[in-house]
């Protein structure tokens, strides 16, 4: 297990200098000198708001990851939990590959934000665009991590779906009993996050994925 | 107020420009000018101007933002006095996020959206169930606007929908980013809202039916 220390400063200023790039962030900034001065007003507002209640989190978990039916693709997660992935069971499949399970969050309860904004709707809404930067902010970093601890590696993440059949009414692809199996494994951390069994993680900027990492070299890559 | 200021205060609102909106408000209320006049003839005009450049793509989510922040400002000083004087909501809506579903950002959109199209609107919350829809229906919120964001719980709202559809005079709209027309159709929505903007056409045409 590797918890990473965040710098949350600086990932707050990362994702502040990515949300002023955004398109239509940059639109509302360029449009004239009020339009400017109200967007920058709620930016701010926004970063004061997390600077004051953000406590991100993130950890990474080695786990055992098993190719049990090759003919459907199917890889068994630290021994409980059934993912089906074309392309996560041929990486399985490649010599000394590696499975890890990671977690991170910006670690409040949008809730408390909201008080926090006085019930502010155009704030609140700045914040969550603040906040999901920031947890892009915090991916990358532990990305990073993740390919400095596997130098020689090719690292890849998957989707946690389901193998269920779609129906007509709800199209899903994305497997909430799964995500929460998963995130058990991580109960022993105390990170207070956790999944409904419709799939919302509390607090709500929480990510849970599935990443492995192989070998890399020309007989290898052929071989995955 | 004249014409000249219904037409900045209109313009102040597209712009965000809060604190020109706040001014010519409090300048009109210690006038004593009736602010239905301003509510009616250039802040809800200009929060549908604000939705219309949205769904044309001439501004994007922080301009609608900053616009409905700058009409809440508005907002803020005369609901006292309209509420005093017996003024009546177009409709009364009640908009939340259905059970197990905990995102709020297009349902708050939606919110602003509608405050600023003159409706009486009740937020609800997220992982709202049956019994509180009821209670805003009972509580006189006919329209009720149904928000989801996963495909794991766009179910609901046809339980919702269900559930409601022997009631009297209950209409149903619903939205959010994995909603389609067709799947409103499937379940027997009253009205689908694309977007904020398109959600209070939605609830429009609701009333209009």
């Amino acid at each position: 297990m590797q918890t990473y220390q965040l710098d949350t400063p600086a990932l707050l200023n990362q994702a502040m200098q990515r949300i002023m790039r955004k398109k239509e962030i940059k639109t509302a900034l360029d449009k004239n000198a009020i339009t400017r001065e109200q967007t920058l007003q709620c930016l701010k507002q926004a970063y004061r708001c997390l600077n004051e209640l953000c406590k991100p989190v993130a950890v990474v978990l080695p786990i055992s990851a098993n190719l049990f039916s090759l003919d459907n693709h199917f890889v068994l997660l630290a021994g409980e939990t059934r993912i089906k992935s074309v392309r996560m069971s041929r990486h399985l499949s490649c010599n000394a590959a590696q499975a890890y399970l990671y977690l991170f969050s910006c670690g409040y309860d949008s809730r408390e934000a909201f008080c926090w904004l006085q019930q502010d709707y155009s704030a609140y809404h700045f914040q969550d665009m603040l906040s999901n930067e920031l947890l892009f902010a915090i991916g990358r970093q532990l990305h990073r991590g993740i390919k400095q601890l596997n130098p020689n590696k090719n690292c890849y993440r998957y989707p946690i779906q389901t193998d269920q059949q779609s129906n007509e009414i709800a199209n899903v692809t994305w497997d909430a009993e799964k995500t929460r199996s998963l995130l058990k494994l991580f109960n022993a951390y105390d990170l207070g996050i956790t999944c409904n069994p419709k799939g919302c993680f509390t607090p709500l900027h929480s990510i849970l994925g599935v990443m492995m990492t192989t070998p890399k070299g020309p007989a290898l890559k052929k071989a995955c | 107020m004249t014409e000249e200021e219904l037409d900045d205060l209109f313009d102040a609102i597209c712009e965000g420009d809060r604190d020109t909106v706040v001014s010519l408000v409090e300048t009109a209320i210690n006038n004593k000018d009736d602010v239905s006049v301003l509510l009616n003839e250039a802040m809800i005009p200009a929060m549908g101007e604000v939705g219309n450049r949205f769904s044309e793509n001439i501004i994007f989510v922080p301009e609608m933002l900053v616009a409905a922040r700058a009409m809440q400002g508005g907002i803020n000083l005369i609901e006292p006095i309209l509420a005093s004087s017996g003024h009546e909501p177009i409709a009364k809506v009640a908009v939340g996020s259905v059970k197990g579903d905990l995102h709020d950002i297009g349902k708050n959109l939606v919110i602003m959206m509608l405050k600023g199209a003159g409706f009486q609107v009740e937020d609800l919350g997220v992982d709202v169930d049956i019994p509180i829809f009821e209670e805003a229906v009972n509580n006189g919120y006919k329209i009720l606007c149904l928000s989801a964001l996963l495909t794991t719980t766009k179910d609901e709202m046809r339980t919702v929908i269900n559930h409601f559809k022997d009631w009297k005079n209950v209409k149903i709209v619903i939205g959010g980013a994995v909603i389609t027309q067709e799947f409103a159709d499937i379940i027997g929505a009253n009205a689908f809202g694309a977007d904020a903007s398109e959600a209070v056409k939605a609830v429009h045409s609701c009333i209009a039916a």
